[in-house]
């Protein structure tokens, strides 16, 4: 039984969903950059590809897990992902006299569409959640 | 958790989108001031940006932003003075007329400003909405298993 909720709580889609969720954060902090940064002489715009980051965070299949000599112990999937340093983008070319090279525009449409992401992740992972609590409940 | 970054950086935006539209303000306050405390006209001024790290975020953030020279944030380096010369009117009659009749006034183009300030206004603007969606998603992620 203990396994099971272990299975559950750590399988691939929550940890997928986990990261792709950390990316979205990460992403959306380059998004703010930028913005803060729309007027700021020489400042490049850097953004994070998406697709890319979550291919490098994605669970190695060769990863071995820490061995458990003792049935208290904790699962290794349990500890916290290190703080991975996903690729950055930066764009260089500046059609403006300050050679500033953020549009905006663009930037508050990134922004919108991976703010809706993030949140349609945030959704998939509580439902996962949801399910399991609704087996613990036995469906009352 | 690096919300609280996002959260630093915008609010670095607005602070200094605000500093800007104050020194556009200043600027329109006094497009016919020709008497300052440093004397003669007054000069226009601007600001200069600079991409710098939060320092709101923790040391670590810093020294990683800092060192990979990624999300700066935003600030005012200084203020500049507008060296343009100033404005000559004719108008003998005025107390700071020179001995031709010339009247100095304020290096001030009233155009220029609301430009200025127009584009100040939606970079704020932009930081707020960021602001916000940041606290969108701050929010939407303490509802996870909710």
């Amino acid at each position: 039984m203990n396994e099971l909720l272990g299975i559950q709580l750590n399988n691939a889609t929550t940890d997928l969903l986990s990261k792709s969720l950390d990316i979205r954060s990460q992403r959306h902090l380059a998004i703010v950059t930028n913005v803060a940064n729309q007027d700021t002489p020489e400042y490049k715009a850097t953004d994070l590809n998406f697709k890319e980051a979550l291919k490098g965070a994605a669970p190695n299949r060769e990863f071995i897990p820490m061995m458990q000599t003792n049935g208290a112990h904790f699962s290794s999937l349990l500890t916290p992902p290190s703080v991975a340093k996903y690729p950055v983008e930066i764009k260089k070319d500046s059609t403006r006299l300050d050679g500033n090279s953020v549009n905006p525009e663009q930037e508050m449409a990134k922004l919108a569409e991976n703010n809706l992401m993030y949140n349609a992740t945030v959704q998939i992972l509580s439902g996962r959640f949801n399910n399991l609590m609704s087996a613990i409940k036995e469906g009352r | 958790m690096d919300l609280s970054q996002s959260f630093a950086i915008s609010a670095s935006g607005l602070d200094a989108e605000k500093t800007r539209l104050h020194i556009i303000s200043n600027n329109l306050a006094n497009v016919e001031s020709t008497r300052t405390t440093e004397g003669g006209p007054y000069r226009r001024r601007d600001v200069i940006f600079r991409a710098t790290p939060t320092t709101r975020g923790s040391f670590e953030e810093a020294l990683v932003s800092n060192i990979k020279n990624t999300y700066l944030g935003v600030q005012v380096e200084k203020i500049v003075v507008d060296e343009r010369p100033f404005k000559l009117v004719f108008q003998p009659q005025h107390p700071d007329a020179n001995a031709d009749g010339y009247v100095e006034y304020p290096n001030v183009n009233a155009l220029e400003e609301m430009v200025n300030m127009m584009s100040a206004l939606r970079s704020y603007e932009a930081n707020v909405t960021a602001l916000n969606a940041t606290k969108n998603m701050a929010l939407k992620t303490l509802e996870i298993g909710r």
